[in-house]
């Protein structure tokens, strides 16, 4: 048995280097070989996080569980030990409180980590339980007082029993009464009786050998190590599941081939569990380091916390391995799709609370202090307490965890066994019969279906992608919920966050979604290949259409954001939702673009992949506090910018797109607008961070100016050179449009500066029709504007920069990249308003106007002469006769 | 490579390949292929597993992208092209792909919508064919449940639904059992009675033998031998089947 699960192995790693080999074809091997160990890097990494998230969820669980059903007596958690917020203790027996004071005060005696903030605590609860502050010890952090009633007190409220043991105590020490006030009403809500609830943001770090269980402790424990070890096994399960669906429904060649030979079903289904627990070895070091740092924080001896951990994290990746050998089974081999859909579809939500949970839950106490906290944390987790008491307490030797663990895998195999031996003959006559069985759903009168009606049947079917698109965000928002306890500690939302938060619910789907969109395509390319439409304008349909089929919740939400809000403005707040509403469709097209370029890429690199998703979350993170600020202008220009460079994502789908069919394809050297849209990037970062350099050493802001565009422009055409030498484009001067035309240069730059008069007589008119009104004058005092606070000494820095600097660099970046950039797969008409839109968003609101109608002018100039020089003229005049104008007036 | 036969040049040619080169890394899979297709004629692309036939037929279709050469259909630059290509190429696969979680049904009506036909149309043209197919009982079904041999059959259908100038069938009757061989090869010569072109790969001599008015031998990815049938007969294996002649030219190919 094992010499076959050996064979399969490696079977399946040489044949991972088979697919390896042909598909790299003419990529160089030595970068491949160099990238292995990032890679399993990448994986250790990744497999930390992911046991992390899996055991906060079970601690979660946990805490539900016996919040809900009372349980374990001692429950305790350390969020912001210096926040100096209330602290809440509540308990359904007495006893249990002054037990947890005896705790405390054995805690300050125990060696283990410790902060001021530990003593602070430990002389609250003395001063807690005898009623008084200490006289001596640590001072107190907080004013405290007492009073004997239970509700709202002025300062702070001190409640004992008034009799029954039902009744709860309570001790609260005050600095925020409303909180305490909704603390004490969540309680009451949740139970009177049987209900231990122990603080909500921080308590008391616990050590559980000192701490007597009540009830059954040893049944207790035993049960908290099983349920751990459960849960954990079923959120790696959970994880590993999902990729298992590319296997679906295809015919498993080697289960029947298997049975061809004179071995036994048991012995096929063993070797499968040894394979599947040789792919999973490399989880198994983190997740046993991991348990041992819990039992080890939670007190336990350095040597039993590192066999627990081994124990615990060994019998979880057997169970997993047990578990997904069988859904494999039953599922590759003998369910039919949808059934299979239908279970991906689980994993995927189940998965995402584990996620959800997990970020949840480590957000608060690893902000300070990483590692100390880390450990106090995990010590005083429900699950570090449990672990710790498997591990080292009185009650449970770390043999009786080990035991444990092998009585469940022993149990789990044994039931699969059973269920193996049910299914394989049924399972197996299903997968090599081919497997027909009616599907009831399909709509009989299906005509004529596109690319969007294809879509939408997908939106219906595919239930992985289905439920990160439309369930998850729903359980997203219920997670925090719960995990909140009420909507009344939230603060009050104003319009613009409200929002925003549409944006970001559709955004976030997107993001989780898009990958799994674009690979749903992957069995389709070669068909699509054989329609006479372009591939790209496929996909952009496709994207398209999830795009706007994700907008549901966000439309829900700005439907309802007036209740929830009102605007300050109505028009401001309508232009914002139908912002937030434009952003998720072009932030949604965006994410389509990339999963779509990575869909493409001959080597499927998972760190490349980890960058372009971290990208898409910034890019998201920064729309959505633009609509968040409320400011509508804002909003727009981060609008136009998504859209530039949702069309750049697009151009770069467009020249890859022949390599998705034919990998020895490489896309022609050719100027992207993508690295025009980095370049702007670069222009204004480096232009912001000169300009405050000088301004904070020279104090001349004019200078800073100059010098800033000086230095921003010279490193925007730097980062140009450099992107188009590594695409292999080097004529830059014909490139972006330099070179001396037929007609000379002096001609072109005649007809563009007789544009930029034509320009310039709109821009004054502009000025003089605008300064009549109100707003704009507003407006105009709230914007920092060089020319109002240039004296007479700087006019001439103000006139390098407006007739020199900004004309020559503006017009390389906007023009000869962007524009030329997006020129180079679109129409004259479109590459021209997107540029010059760009340009205007780059402007502040009050001279975006006629500079956009400048940026029309000068690209239309560009187009038409087909050199640059025209449109740095067309700039140029328009920027004197406007800038002199202006120097005149004031 | 051996030609047999002249005077072809003054034919109208629907497909014309001149020096088709293919390389995967340091493997060439196709070297300097020529082909002409006379405008009408059933054509041949005849040669052993790994000659190259699906790699020539993939570009020809504009998915792969030829390292050198040419190849023009109707006159429209394969790879350049290739959108206008596919208006007047019907294309078979060898291994059909679909979507796993459209039926039958569904995907008709996808093929024919991205076509640009109508439903009615789409249905108007699908029937006779699906008919002569026998496989309207299992349209409702997921196309990821179907066979190899039905997956054949529905993408035969997809590659005549809009009524293309040229057939370009990889390997059509591979999979296929003998009753639905036939029914394949009636719509070949049906389709060519009516004026359309078909250039299919084979290897299947009798096939080729029974259909075809011309044939190109592929060995090593290079032409080796091409004419009509009679023509190549006569030159290579006088008196000999096109199975002589086939193995002639083949491990000839072989041994240079």
């Amino acid at each position: 048995m094992l010499g076959l699960a050996w064979r399969r192995i490696l079977n399946r790693w040489r044949s991972n280097m088979r697919v390896a080999g042909t598909q790299k074809l003419s990529v160089d091997k030595t970068a491949i070989a160099r990238r292995k160990p990032v890679t399993a890097l990448a994986l250790v990494g990744f497999g930390v996080l992911l046991l992390f998230w899996a055991a906060m969820m079970s601690g979660m669980a946990w805490r539900v569980a016996t919040n809900f059903w009372g349980g374990v007596a001692v429950e305790a958690t350390t969020y912001l030990p210096d926040s100096g917020g209330p602290i809440v203790l509540r308990h359904a027996d007495p006893e249990n409180v002054e037990r947890l004071v005896e705790a405390a005060e054995r805690y300050k005696e125990s060696p283990g980590p410790r902060t001021s903030t530990d003593l602070r605590r430990y002389a609250l609860f003395v001063a807690a339980r005898e009623g008084r502050v200490p006289e001596d010890g640590p001072e107190p952090p907080f004013d405290f007082d007492i009073d004997s009633g239970h509700g709202p007190g002025s300062g702070g409220s001190f409640g004992s029993s008034s009799g029954t043991t039902d009744e709860p105590v309570l001790i609260s020490i005050d600095t925020e009464s409303a909180y305490v006030d909704l603390l004490i009403e969540t309680a009451t809500r949740r139970g009177r009786s049987g209900f231990r609830y122990l603080d909500t943001r921080f308590g008391l770090p616990t050590d559980p050998r000192t701490i007597p269980l009540s009830g059954d402790g040893r049944a207790t424990v035993v049960l908290a190590a099983v349920a751990f070890t459960a849960l954990v096994a079923f959120a790696i399960l959970c994880m590993t599941l999902v990729p298992l669906r590319g296997r679906f429904g295809r015919a498993d060649w080697e289960l029947p081939w298997l049975f061809g030979f004179p071995v036994t079903a048991r012995t096929i289904f063993a070797s499968r569990v040894v394979r599947q627990l040789g792919s999973l070895w490399l989880v198994t070091l983190p997740l046993a380091v991991l348990l041992a740092t819990f039992s080890y924080g939670a007190g336990a001896e350095i040597w039993s916390a590192l066999g627990v951990g081994a124990a615990l994290a060994f019998g979880a990746l057997l169970l997993v391995s047990v578990l997904q050998t069988v859904l494999e089974q039953r599922l590759v081999a003998g369910a039919t799709r949808k059934r299979a859909e239908r279970v991906v579809g689980a994993a995927t939500l189940l998965g995402g609370i584990v996620a959800v949970w997990g970020f949840g839950m480590t957000a608060r106490p690893l902000v300070p202090d990483v590692f100390v906290h880390a450990l106090s944390f995990t010590a005083s987790t429900s699950v570090g307490s449990v672990i710790a008491a498997a591990a080292g307490t009185a009650l449970v030797s770390p043999l009786v965890a080990v035991g444990v663990s092998i009585v469940l895998v022993a149990g789990a195999f044994a039931g699969a066994l059973v269920v193996v031996e049910r299914t394989a003959s049924g399972g197996l006559a299903r997968s090599l019969g081919g497997g027909h069985e009616g599907h009831a759903g399909v709509d009989r009168t299906a005509h004529g279906i596109g690319m969007v009606g294809k879509e939408l049947r997908a939106i219906r079917r595919d239930r992985q992608v289905a439920t990160m698109l439309f369930v998850l965000p729903i359980v997203l928002l219920g997670v925090q919920v719960v995990q909140h306890a009420s909507f009344g500690v939230m603060p009050d939302f104003t319009f613009a966050q409200v929002c925003a938060a549409a944006f970001g619910f559709g955004g976030y789907s997107t993001v989780l979604a898009s990958n799994a969109i674009a690979q749903s395509e992957r069995s389709g390319i070669a068909l699509l290949s054989t329609f006479p439409v372009p591939l790209t304008r496929l996909f952009m349909r496709k994207v398209a259409t999830w795009s706007v089929a994700v907008l549901l919740f966000p439309a829900l939400i700005v439907v309802a954001a007036p209740f929830l809000a009102t605007p300050s403005n109505p028009v401001g707040g309508l232009v914002l939702a139908v912002l937030a509403l434009g952003g998720v469709v072009a932030f949604g097209m965006t994410a389509g673009a990339v999963a779509m370029l990575e869909l493409g890429r001959v080597e499927p690199g998972r760190m490349r992949a980890a960058m372009s998703r971290l990208f898409l979350l910034a890019l998201m993170a920064v729309f959505a506090a633009s609509i968040a600020q409320g400011q509508v202008w804002n909003a727009v220009v981060q609008t136009v910018v998504l859209g530039a460079i949702a069309a750049a994502m697009w151009q770069r789908v467009e020249l890859r797109a022949p390599q998705l069919l034919d990998p020895t394809s490489e896309p022609e050297p050719t100027v992207l607008a993508v690295d025009g849209l980095v370049a702007v990037l670069v222009f204004f970062q480096v232009q912001v961070v000169v300009a405050t350099m000088v301004r904070l050493s020279d104090g001349s802001p004019d200078l800073g100016a100059l010098l800033g565009f000086v230095f921003g422009g010279l490193a925007a055409v730097a980062t140009l050179v450099g992107t188009f030498w590594s695409r292999g484009v080097f004529d830059l001067v014909s490139r972006l449009a330099l070179a001396r035309t037929s007609a000379g240069t002096i001609r072109d730059a005649a007809f563009g500066a007789r544009a930029g008069l034509a320009c310039a007589a709109l821009g004054v008119a502009y000025l003089l029709v605008a300064e009549r009104f109100e707003a704009y004058r507003e407006l105009r005092a709230g914007t920092p504007d060089l020319l109002s606070c240039g004296n007479g000494t700087s006019v001439v820095a103000v006139a390098l920069l407006a007739i020199l600097a900004a004309p020559l660099f503006e017009e390389l970046i906007f023009r000869g990249a962007v524009q030329r950039g997006f020129r180079s797969t679109m129409g004259s008409r479109a590459a021209i308003l997107l540029s010059a839109a760009l340009f205007a968003a780059c402007h502040p609101l009050v001279s975006a106007l006629p500079v956009f109608v400048l940026g029309l002018a000068a690209g239309w100039v560009l187009e038409r002469r087909g050199s640059l020089w025209a449109s740095i003229a067309c700039h140029a005049t328009y920027n004197a006769i406007v800038v002199g104008f202006t120097l005149a007036v004031n | 490579m051996v030609r047999a036969g002249a005077g072809s040049s003054r034919v109208d040619r629907i497909l014309e390949a001149r020096g088709l080169t293919k390389s995967f890394g340091e493997k060439e899979a196709v070297r300097g292929v020529d082909l002409d297709v006379a405008r009408g004629s059933v054509h041949a692309f005849l040669g052993p597993n790994g000659a190259g036939k699906s790699t020539t037929i993939l570009m020809l279709m504009g998915i792969l992208r030829p390292t050198a050469g040419t190849a023009r259909i109707d006159g429209l630059d394969c790879f350049a092209d290739r959108v206008e290509v596919k208006r007047r190429v019907g294309y078979l696969p060898d291994e059909p792909q679909f979507y796993d979680y459209l039926s039958g049904r569904e995907l008709i009506g996808f093929v024919g919508g991205m076509h640009g036909l109508s439903k009615e149309e789409t249905w108007r043209r699908a029937e006779p064919i699906l008919e002569g197919f026998r496989i309207a009982d299992q349209l409702d079904e997921f196309a990821v449940n179907y066979s190899h041999g039905t997956k054949k059959k529905l993408a035969f259908a997809f590659a005549l639904l809009h009524e293309p100038d040229l057939l370009i069938l990889d390997e059509p009757t591979n999979g296929l059992d003998p009753h639905t061989t036939r029914i394949a090869q009636d719509i070949v010569r049906d389709f060519a009675a009516r004026g359309g072109s078909v250039f299919f790969s084979t290897h299947l001599l009798d096939q080729a033998e029974k259909l075809c008015d011309r044939v190109d031998i592929v060995a090593q990815g290079r032409i080796v031998a091409t004419g009509t049938i009679r023509e190549v007969k006569d030159s290579l294996a006088p008196g000999g089947t096109l199975e002589d002649v086939f193995f002639a030219v083949t491990q000839a190919a072989d041994e240079a």
